[in-house]
């Protein structure tokens, strides 16, 4: 049992040093935000609790010091410094290595807490430091229910002589939790007759807090005598009704005593927002329409938080079981096929009602389970910030990362998958498109480099874009290069599309020097193979001086797509039915008039196609009339002649298995309802074949 | 500690510079400043850019020395009121508001009015 529950501590963890990391460079951003800091704070303070808790001594010892700092950033004893920053990231990153039990360098560890008992004043640093076990730390307080009170304080005028400071017991309130506080200061006297050591003030407060209603009465147990405290639990924070509104600004006036019924409804018959009207007609002062505002909002916000809770609770699930269930609702989609097939043959209305039954059901299963793997993409991005922060500083240059579209979901496995090439090509950005800050400043653009990274949907698919505003492609020296590698002949005559279409050449690099960020030429190939492996296609923009654009497209999912199939010599071949635009005829007349070239006019535009007959060398005559699927490919259009559209088809891919692994132009392969095998087309590859034939 | 410096500006105004600790210690000055500047000048300016910490009853008698100026027509601003410290204790202390009160309706007048 602790096994598991020490699994589940881990994986906990290591979502809470992922969201850590994010607030960390957040932070860096915004040295001054208090709710960043505190989210630093409850981050560390929940990772050493529940690793003290699960026997993670060293993570919890660790940990300690690392969240002894941050309670002083959060008191504003010790500010936020980019040198903290460092020390946190790097202690982050010390902490993750201790859960895994890899890469444990603790010679470094000992040197992160000695810098961040540095930091503490009046601390020393230990010579040396015996860790630690801590006590488990009772984190069940936040998992209490957060309610609300409202706080009525009068003090005795003469309060200081009790020893007591009104603002020190406001402060200690406010202590246990999100509190707003009014001051009613209709009675303070004008200078001439006010004594300045007398309070005449007094307060409502509006108080959040998990800690219960004797918490609140011990900040007032020394002025028991010398106060008027009255306290109303407002909302128990437990109710689960999903009534989220809470009583208007008249009922709380009236709750509390500031007005009477017959006051209320006769202000109620005039025509202007109540508040204004309690004001206008001098029955109750702003000071008392503001507390009752802040109750309003806080209990709102209380009970927009526990709902945004409630809906938010989740099942953790282990993606293997997941996986499995997405296998089996293809398999499941593949039968459903069957039966929709077996029914229509058979001419049984009951039994086609059923099938439709099942292909309808079949479809909210598949939407829903594949739904289940989507994950945001922001969770690769954020790895991103650091990544470019780091580098930056290792460059000597300044950078920027913007991120958009962090919430566009996709497939987990897709979204592990497209990890390293991502890597890869901000890499690039930032070692060789960014250039050196007194080059930028000479260029007149500002010194600080910026890489957007953005993400959209796009149809059944994503598209990811990696824009910096650097220097952009060399398109003399990627042109020097090609001819020297012999990719190219030296009096080839090509488009800016094709010179940078070269850099995805195997072995192909620029660089001058080779540096341990990039520049070793063996990276862009890669990429592009790894991104067509996720059935996706990238493409390259750049303007000399201004930037370049890395466009990628992906899937949304790997494991089922919309296809059309089509079927050449009797067989069915399935084509991502994403890339198509359009189906025409292409009758025999079509091919003469072409003079032998493969090309076909579609209203005015040439299309190069490719025959597919031809393509998999099969000579027998084809029919009179054929099909041309005409397929979008980086903004080029590509047709591929079929003999046969027979429709959309719901695909599960398969794939073909090792044994044909280096079959080129087929990604895999999917089962029709007759239990047939039809091959999935790789419309990458074909469309490249017809790129090189149109040349 | 408090101390206060005074400086005259332009015909019926003055400038009073607050030093140090605005706390309870300091108030029985801080209100003979204010009211003689207020009794003698049409408007007070009250610099806190120098003022290291607020408590509750240095600014309960700014509120006085407020209503004060409002009753007799008079008029008190306070110099770098956007002081991160002044605003912090402002809004601990319950004085920090959206509108003025029932003295000052005046949004732009009130001491108080913060974002």
């Amino acid at each position: 049992m602790l096994d598991q529950q020490r699994e589940v501590y881990k994986e906990e963890a290591r979502e809470l040093l992922s969201e850590l990391e994010d607030s960390l460079l957040e932070l860096e951003e915004s040295p001054e935000d208090s709710e960043l800091v505190a989210k630093v704070f409850r981050a560390m303070h929940t990772i050493k609790g529940s690793g003290a808790m699960f026997g993670f001594d060293d993570i919890a010892a660790f940990t300690h010091e690392v969240e002894t700092v941050f309670d002083l950033v959060r008191n504003g004893e010790i500010s936020v410094t980019k040198k903290l920053i460092s020390l946190s990231l790097e202690a982050r990153d010390h902490i993750r290595s201790l859960l895994e039990g890899n890469d444990i360098d603790l010679t470094k560890g000992a040197a992160l807490v000695k810098s961040f008992q540095a930091l503490v004043p009046s601390k020393t640093p230990a010579v040396e430091e015996t860790p630690r076990t801590l006590p488990a730390e009772n984190l069940s307080a936040n998992s209490e229910a957060a309610a609300t009170y409202r706080i009525r304080l009068h003090l005795v005028e003469n309060i200081i002589f009790t020893g007591t400071r009104p603002d020190a017991l406001l402060r200690e309130l406010s202590e246990l939790g999100a509190c707003k506080v009014v001051a009613h200061t209709h009675e303070v006297p004008l200078l001439a007759d006010i004594n300045p050591e007398n309070c005449y003030t007094h307060w409502d407060i509006v108080l959040t807090s998990t800690r219960g209603v004797n918490s609140i009465k011990d900040v007032f147990i020394f002025v028991e005598d010398d106060a008027e405290l009255k306290i109303d639990l407002i909302d128990d924070g437990l109710s689960s009704d999903d009534e989220l509104d809470y009583k208007r600004i008249g009922e709380i006036l009236l709750d509390r005593g500031d007005i009477s019924k017959e006051e209320l409804e006769a202000i109620l018959s005039q025509n202007k927002p109540i508040g204004q009207k309690l004001i206008d007609a001098k029955k109750v002062p702003q000071e008392k329409i503001d507390a009752a505002l802040n109750e309003q909002e806080m209990v709102r916000a209380a009970r927009q938080q526990r709902q945004a809770q409630d809906s938010a609770s989740s099942v953790r699930v282990p993606a293997e079981r997941l996986d499995l269930l997405v296998n089996m609702v293809g398999e499941l989609v593949t039968v459903q096929a069957r039966l929709s097939q077996a029914a229509a043959s058979r001419d049984d209305s009951d039994l086609m009602a059923i099938a439709e039954e099942v292909e309808r059901l079949t479809g909210e299963l598949r939407d829903n389970s594949l739904n289940m793997r989507m994950l945001p993409i922001g969770t690769t991005f954020s790895k991103f910030k650091r990544l470019v922060r780091d580098l930056s500083g290792e460059l000597g240059k300044k950078i920027e990362l913007k991120t958009v579209g962090a919430e566009t979901e996709i497939d987990k496995t897709v979204i592990e998958k497209l990890n390293d090439p991502l890597v890869h090509l901000i890499r690039n950005s930032l070692d060789h498109g960014i250039e050196m800050p007194e080059v930028r400043r000479q260029a007149g653009k500002p010194e600080t480099g910026t890489v957007l990274l953005s993400a959209a949907h796009s149809g059944d698919s994503v598209e990811i874009t990696i824009e910096d505003d650097g220097k952009g492609l060399d398109r003399e020296a990627i042109l020097a290069k090609g001819i020297e590698k012999g990719l190219i002949s030296a009096d080839a005559h090509l488009s800016d599309d094709e010179v940078f279409n070269l850099i995805f050449a195997a072995g192909f690099s620029t660089a001058k020097v080779v540096t341990g960020v990039s520049g070793r030429g063996v990276g862009m190939d890669v990429v592009k193979r790894a991104i067509e492996a996720l059935r996706g296609s990238i493409a390259i923009d750049s303007r000399a001086g201004k930037g370049s654009v890395i466009t990628i497209r992906i899937p949304l999912t790997l494991a089922i797509i919309e296809s059309l199939l089509v079927s050449i010599d009797g067989d069915a071949y399935a084509l991502p039915l994403s890339i198509i635009e359009e189906c025409v005829e292409l009758t025999a007349m079509d091919i003469t008039n072409a003079h032998g070239r493969n090309l076909i006019n579609v209203r005015g535009q040439i299309v190069p196609y490719i025959s597919l007959r031809e393509e998999f060398g099969i000579f027998d005559a084809p029919p009179t009339i054929q099909q041309v699927v005409i397929t979008h490919h980086n903004h080029i259009r590509v047709g591929f002649v079929v003999d046969q559209v027979i429709g959309q088809h719901q695909s599960v891919i398969k794939t073909l298995g090792r044994m044909c692994k280096d079959v080129q132009c087929v990604s895999g392969a999917t089962i029709l309802g007759d239990g047939n095998v039809a091959l999935i087309l790789d419309s990458n590859q074909l469309a490249k074949k017809a790129e090189q034939m149109a040349e | 500690m408090l101390t206060i410096e005074q400086e005259a500006r332009a015909p019926g105004s003055l400038l009073l510079k607050l030093r140090g600790d605005a706390d309870v210690t300091g108030t029985t000055q801080l209100r003979e400043a204010l009211l003689t500047g207020l009794n003698e000048q049409n408007e007070l300016l009250i610099d806190c850019s120098q003022t290291t910490s607020f408590d509750f009853f240095a600014i309960q008698l700014l509120c006085s020395a407020h209503r004060s100026a409002v009753v007799g027509g008079k008029k008190i601003r306070l110099v770098a009121g956007d002081l991160p410290t002044l605003k912090q204790a402002i809004r601990a202390t319950g004085f920090a508001r959206q509108n003025g009160c029932s003295l000052c309706p005046d949004d732009d007048d009130c001491l108080w009015c913060i974002n």
